[in-house]
């Protein structure tokens, strides 16, 4: 039993340090656009992703355009990876996925496009108004936020107070109010605009 | 803290994160998981999982010429990015995801406004006039794909006539609730009922409620005065 556990225990390394090193890659293509980089994840990844393509597509000439399609994704979208969300390639399957779904809309020529950006969103994204904190970061901003908070309609009040106050991440303010993250992002940026108005009305 | 009693079982979400699934349930589906924390993390499980298995898979058969080949041709082809293009390029995405926020996905009946999940803003616009049904119902279609997809409101204390479906309809809550024989159902819920179910769902006298459902068949009336609907189920749910 014990020897299981340490055969277990090994194969766990290596495969972690294979997700080290890709995430490794990753990054040397998002910072540096590094060649060499993205060359070895294709490398890894380019045979990997083609025999899974040919499952799904008959015609090799598709499947090669599923993992080119798939790459140059990688390439342009690797600083938009983040290691905090999953393995490389999790991320890398969400993408060829994505394209996947898309070529097989492309050959259907559905007369209403849907295409899969718009179905798969990106949940936890929550850089876009990340930028605003540095503006509460103040303690002096802090309370004159909280007296503006006391203008804004309730609704937006509350999210307001539950991610700057309470340090609730935005996913969570919508689970917790059982509203959709959209709303929850409209009423933050809603709320930002009016106090970022409020402050400016007092410089 | 969600109260969400109702999921897409394990064959749909599967069948979501490989990207497999019925564009119209896929947007549904997607719907649902802006509610849902739990199908969220069944989601990204299930892509863990998926992933892990294309990259364990055997590649037998492969040539590295084939790999040798295919990269140098992207190598050629890369488009180049330059930091300050790449940065332009982030602040145009997150300018037009303002704008797509700021339009927040709403939808108007009479003078009710009800608030959508996210994923719909960019569909709104395939979206139909309501029409009016018996039973104060209203329906509105948006056409996608050959399997529509609808917006039923119904109003307080209402009830659709019993009915069965010949294909597989998917519900979600987005506003208020109904109950049927099964159960009742909230905001976030997200039912699967097909050909094995009757049912009859009805709203209580306190809220009215806005559902949207994907539906692959037209849904069949079971009794009385309803089944003279039939004929106009084509009008009714398609």
């Amino acid at each position: 039993m014990s020897l299981a556990t340490r055969t277990e225990h090994r194969m766990t390394t290596s495969a972690e340090a294979g997700t080290e090193q890709h995430q490794h890659w990753l990054t040397a293509v998002a910072e540096r656009r590094d060649r060499r980089a993205f060359a070895e994840l294709f490398r890894y990844y380019a045979p990997r992703l083609l025999s899974h393509a040919r499952k799904h597509f008959q015609n090799d000439a598709f499947a090669e355009e599923m993992v080119q399609e798939t790459m140059t994704k990688v390439w342009l979208k690797a600083h938009l990876y983040q290691n905090h969300k999953g393995k490389v390639s999790t991320w890398l399957f969400t993408i060829a996925r994505n394209v996947r779904f898309d070529m097989l809309r492309r050959m259907q020529a559905r007369p209403e496009q849907l295409c899969a950006e718009e179905i798969y969103l990106d949940y936890e994204s929550e850089s876009d108004v990340e930028l605003d904190h540095a503006l509460v970061d103040q303690p002096i901003l802090r309370q004159q936020l909280l007296t503006y908070c006391e203008r804004l309609p309730e609704g937006q009040r509350i999210v307001l107070k539950m991610i700057y106050f309470d340090d609730f991440s935005q996913q969570e303010v919508a689970d917790a109010l059982s509203i959709p993250l959209g709303t929850v992002k409209s009423r933050l940026r809603l709320a930002l605009a009016k106090i970022r108005e409020l402050l400016d009305d007092h410089h | 803290m969600t109260t969400i009693k109702h999921h897409p079982d394990n064959t749909l979400i599967r069948a979501y994160a490989e990207g497999t699934l019925a564009p119209s349930v896929s947007l549904l589906l997607s719907a649902h998981l802006e509610y849902c924390p739990k199908c969220r993390a069944a989601v990204q499980q299930m892509e863990m999982q998926l992933s892990d298995s294309v990259v364990s898979a055997e590649s037998r058969g492969q040539d590295s010429a084939t790999t040798d080949r295919l990269l140098a041709k992207l190598l050629r082809d890369l488009p180049e990015i330059d930091e300050s293009s790449q940065g332009n390029e982030v602040m145009a995405g997150s300018t037009g995801e303002m704008g797509s926020i700021s339009d927040l996905p709403e939808l108007t009946l009479e003078n009710r406004r009800f608030v959508l999940p996210q994923v719909f803003a960019k569909q709104l616009h395939k979206a139909s006039a309501w029409s009016r049904l018996p039973g104060r119902l209203h329906q509105a279609r948006l056409g996608i794909d050959n399997s529509h997809i609808h917006f039923i409101h119904m109003d307080r204390d209402s009830q659709v006539p019993p009915h069965t479906h010949r294909g597989t309809e998917h519900t979600l809550v987005v506003h208020g609730g109904f109950a049927d024989e099964r159960g009742d159902y909230r905001i976030g819920d997200f039912v699967t009922l097909d050909g094995r179910h009757t049912h009859q769902p009805h709203t209580d006298d306190v809220e009215d409620c806005l559902v949207i459902s994907a539906l692959d068949a037209p849904l069949q009336f079971t009794s009385g005065l309803a089944r003279m609907l039939n004929p106009l189920s084509g009008l009714f749910f398609r």
